[in-house]
C-alpha cells in the first residue's frame, strides 16, 4: 500500500542503463547459428559493440559536429540491450529503498555489464 | 548522491549520462519540499495571472534541480481542471481555462528549460476533466474530438509549438481517439498518430508509472510495457522486476511485435535530449555550490512575491480585514494525518502563529483530515467563546492519498448553524467552498506552504491587498465569471465582495492582453 501511495509521488526518479548480466548472454553470437530471430534483429545481437571500444575521441562526445549526427554515430555503436535500457526509469519508492540503497543498486545493475 | 549514479554510467561501455529526474510540480506536489523554493503550486499561479511569475518559479525550480543533478523535472502539468471533482489534479493545474494553462504553462516549461533541465508536460491528452483517479482506477475521458482538441490538446499543442522537452501520456481512455478501449499510454492512434505526427512533437514520449492502478488492474506488466513501446512511448516508467520487462521488449524486438524502427526512433529521441541538455559535459554537481543555491534568500523572496499575487479573497461578507477590538479568535488546523505530502516541518502549525502573532487572543487547535465528531464537539465549545473563527481547510479529496475531508465539511457547518463567524482560508483545491456556501469569509491559499499562508493572513488583517483571481470555477457558490462565459474561458476573473458581483473596476491584465469585463 505504501509503495502504490508513493509510486506517483516518487522522490527521485532515474532512468539508468539496467543492463544486467541476465542480458549478456543473449548478447553473444551462441545463437546466431540457427537464429530464429529476424534479419533486421539479428545485427544488433552479433558481437560488433564488444569490439567497438569507445574511446574518447569519438565523434558524439565531440561538441562540433551536429547532434543529430552525434545522435546517429552513438545510436548505430549500441546493442540492443544498452538501446532497450535507455528506455526505461526507475524509481526509488517503487523499490522501497533508501537513497543510498538506490544508488547502490543503480551502481550495480549498471556495473555488471 | 546522484554524482554517485553518473559515476557509475560513465564506468559503462558508451558512458552515456543519465537522466535523473524528479516529481517536482511546485506547491505540496513538490519532491524537493523541505529545503527548496517550491512556489505556491500551479493553481496558486494561475491565480496571479502573470505569466512573469510562472516563469520565475519554474526558473527557480529548474535552477535548484540542476544544483542537484536532477536534469528532468516531470513538470509542468498542462491539465486543464474543468472538473471540481477531479480527485488527483485540482491544484496541481494552472486553473480550469486552457488559454491560461497555456499561457502559464509554456512560461513555466520555458523557465525550467532556461535553467538547463528538462520540462515535461503532464498528463497527455489531459487529465483535467476525470473524477477517477488513474493511481486507482482507469478514468474515461468521454468527450468529442472538437471539445478535446479545443480545451485539453490546446494547452500541449502550445506546449509542442514552444518545444517542451517530454510529454508524460495519461493512464486514460479517450475513445475519440481510439475506440479499442485502451488508455492513451498504449494507445498508437494518440501517442504516435496524434501526438508524434499531427501535433509534431519531436521530443521523448515517457510514460506515467506503470505501476498505477489503471495499467495494474486492466493490463499484464510485461504486456503493457510493450503495448505502450508499440504505442509510441520512449521511456517507460517502472522498476518492478525490470529484468522481466525489459527481456519481454526484446523478446518483442525478435519476434518483430516491436520493429527494430520504433526502438531506434525512441533511443534517438532520448539521446537527442541528453545531448540538447550538454550532459556529456555537465552531468557532475557540486554539492557545496548547491547548497548554496536551493532554497536560497533570492528565491525565496520570489516565491513570497508570487505567494502574495496569489492570495484570492473569493467570499467576504464585510468580515474581512477583521476589526476585533482586542476580541477573541480561534484558529483551527489541519493536521495531514497522511503525512508525506502536505503539513511539513516548517508549514505545520503556521496559521495559528501567524494569526497569533497578530493577535495575541487566539486560542487554536489541531484536528484530523477528514474532522471526527470528537473533535467537532470540542471546537463547538471553543467557539463560545470565539468572535470570529479561522478555519484552515485541506481539500484533496484524492483517495489514494488522503482520508476524505468529509468532516471538515461537517465541523464547518456545525460552527455556522451554531452562530459562529467563519473564514475559512482554503489551504488546497478551493472547490470545498460548494460544501459550505455560508461562511463569512473565504481566502483561497491553494497550499499550505507557510510564504502564502503568511500572506493570507495578512490580507485577514487588512495589511495588503489580496491580489489573486480564482482560475477556476466553483459551480453553484461562484457562478461563471471565470468559466466560460463567451467560450474563451480565459480568466477574466473577479475578486467578488458578495456572491454575484464582481467588485467595480476589477479587470485585470493577463499577459499583454487587456481582460474584457464582466
Amino acid at each position: 500500500m505504501e509503495s502504490k501511495k508513493m509510486s506517483k509521488a516518487s522522490a527521485v526518479l532515474i532512468t539508468t542503463l539496467v543492463i544486467g548480466t541476465t542480458f549478456v548472454g543473449c548478447t553473444t553470437g551462441k545463437k546466431t547459428g540457427n537464429n530464429p530471430f529476424s534479419q533486421m534483429a539479428s545485427d544488433v545481437f552479433d558481437d560488433k559493440a564488444k569490439s567497438d571500444k569507445v574511446g574518447d575521441g569519438s565523434s558524439y562526445k565531440d561538441p562540433d559536429p551536429l547532434i543529430e549526427e552525434r545522435v546517429e554515430d552513438l545510436l548505430s555503436r549500441m546493442t540492443l540491450e544498452e538501446k532497450v535500457g535507455q528506455m526505461w526509469l526507475i524509481t526509488s519508492f517503487d523499490f522501497g529503498a533508501t537513497s543510498h540503497q538506490v544508488s547502490h543498486m543503480v551502481k550495480n545493475t549498471i556495473s555488471a555489464q | 548522491m546522484t554524482n554517485s549514479m553518473q559515476e557509475s554510467a560513465e564506468k559503462t561501455r558508451l558512458g552515456i549520462p543519465l537522466f535523473i529526474s524528479a516529481n517536482h510540480e511546485g506547491g505540496a506536489w513538490a519532491k524537493l519540499q523541505l529545503y527548496s523554493t517550491t512556489g505556491p503550486g500551479n493553481m496558486a499561479i494561475g491565480a496571479t495571472g502573470d505569466k512573469e511569475d510562472a516563469y520565475q518559479m519554474g526558473h527557480i525550480m529548474g535552477t535548484e534541480l540542476n544544483a542537484v543533478g536532477i536534469n528532468v523535472n516531470f513538470a509542468p502539468v498542462y491539465d486543464v481542471n474543468c472538473n471540481p471533482d477531479n480527485p488527483i489534479i485540482g491544484v496541481r493545474s494552472f486553473g480550469e481555462s486552457p488559454d491560461l494553462v497555456s499561457m502559464m504553462g509554456t512560461s513555466m516549461t520555458k523557465g525550467m528549460q532556461d535553467a538547463g533541465i528538462a520540462a515535461c508536460a503532464k498528463h497527455f491528452p489531459g487529465h483535467g476533466d476525470t473524477s477517477i483517479d488513474s493511481h486507482t482506477g482507469l478514468p474515461i475521458v468521454p468527450h468529442n474530438k472538437s471539445r478535446l482538441y479545443s480545451v485539453e490538446l490546446a494547452p500541449f499543442q502550445e506546449a509542442v509549438d514552444e518545444g517542451v522537452d517530454m510529454i508524460m501520456t495519461a493512464h486514460i481512455i479517450y475513445p475519440a481517439f481510439d475506440d479499442s478501449g485502451k488508455p492513451a499510454t498504449l494507445s498508437r492512434p494518440i501517442l504516435t498518430d496524434l501526438l508524434k505526427n499531427e501535433m509534431g512533437f519531436e521530443g521523448v514520449v515517457i510514460t506515467d508509472a506503470m505501476a498505477m492502478g489503471a495499467i495494474t488492474k486492466n493490463y499484464g506488466s510485461n504486456e503493457a510495457c510493450v503495448m505502450a513501446i508499440q504505442a509510441g512511448a520512449d521511456i517507460i516508467l517502472d522498476t518492478i522486476n525490470i529484468e522481466d520487462r525489459i527481456n519481454a521488449v526484446k523478446d518483442a524486438v525478435r519476434n518483430g511485435k516491436i520493429s527494430m524502427e520504433r526502438i531506434d526512433d525512441a533511443v534517438s529521441r532520448i539521446l537527442t535530449l541528453k545531448q540538447k541538455l550538454g550532459l556529456w559535459d555537465n552531468r557532475y554537481v557540486d554539492p557545496a555550490k548547491a547548497e548554496k543555491i536551493v532554497g536560497c534568500a533570492e528565491h525565496k523572496e520570489i516565491e513570497r512575491r508570487v505567494a502574495g499575487d496569489s492570495i484570492t479573497l473569493v467570499k467576504n461578507e464585510g468580515i474581512v480585514p477583521l476589526r476585533l477590538d482586542g476580541n477573541d479568535l480561534l484558529v483551527i488546523e489541519i493536521i495531514d494525518i497522511g503525512g508525506a505530502i502536505n503539513t511539513l516541518g516548517e508549514n505545520e502549525g503556521k496559521l495559528s502563529k501567524e494569526v497569533k502573532d497578530h493577535n495575541p487572543n487566539t486560542q487554536n487547535i489541531f484536528v484530523t483530515q477528514n474532522t471526527c465528531d470528537l473533535e467537532i464537539k470540542i471546537a463547538r465549545k471553543l467557539a463560545k467563546n470565539a468572535e470570529v473563527v479561522i478555519i484552515g481547510t485541506q481539500n484533496f479529496p484524492a483517495p489514494a492519498f488522503h482520508p476524505g475531508y468529509e468532516g471538515q465539511v461537517k465541523l464547518i457547518n456545525a460552527l455556522l448553524n451554531d452562530g459562529n463567524k467563519v473564514v475559512v482560508i482554503g489551504m488546497r483545491d478551493p472547490y470545498d467552498l460548494r460544501f459550505f456556501p455560508d461562511v463569512n469569509g473565504y481566502i483561497a491559499t491553494y497550499t499550505i506552504r507557510k510564504e502564502s499562508v503568511s500572506e493570507a493572513v495578512n490580507v485577514l488583517f487588512g495589511e495588503s491587498e489580496a491580489n489573486g483571481l480564482l482560475p477556476v470555477t466553483i459551480p453553484d457558490v461562484i457562478p461563471y465569471y471565470y468559466g466560460y462565459p463567451d467560450n474563451r474561458c480565459m480568466v477574466k476573473g473577479r475578486i467578488l465582495d458578495d456572491l454575484g458581483k464582481p467588485i467595480a473596476g476589477a479587470a485585470i491584465t493577463m499577459g499583454n492582453e487587456t481582460s474584457h469585463m464582466i
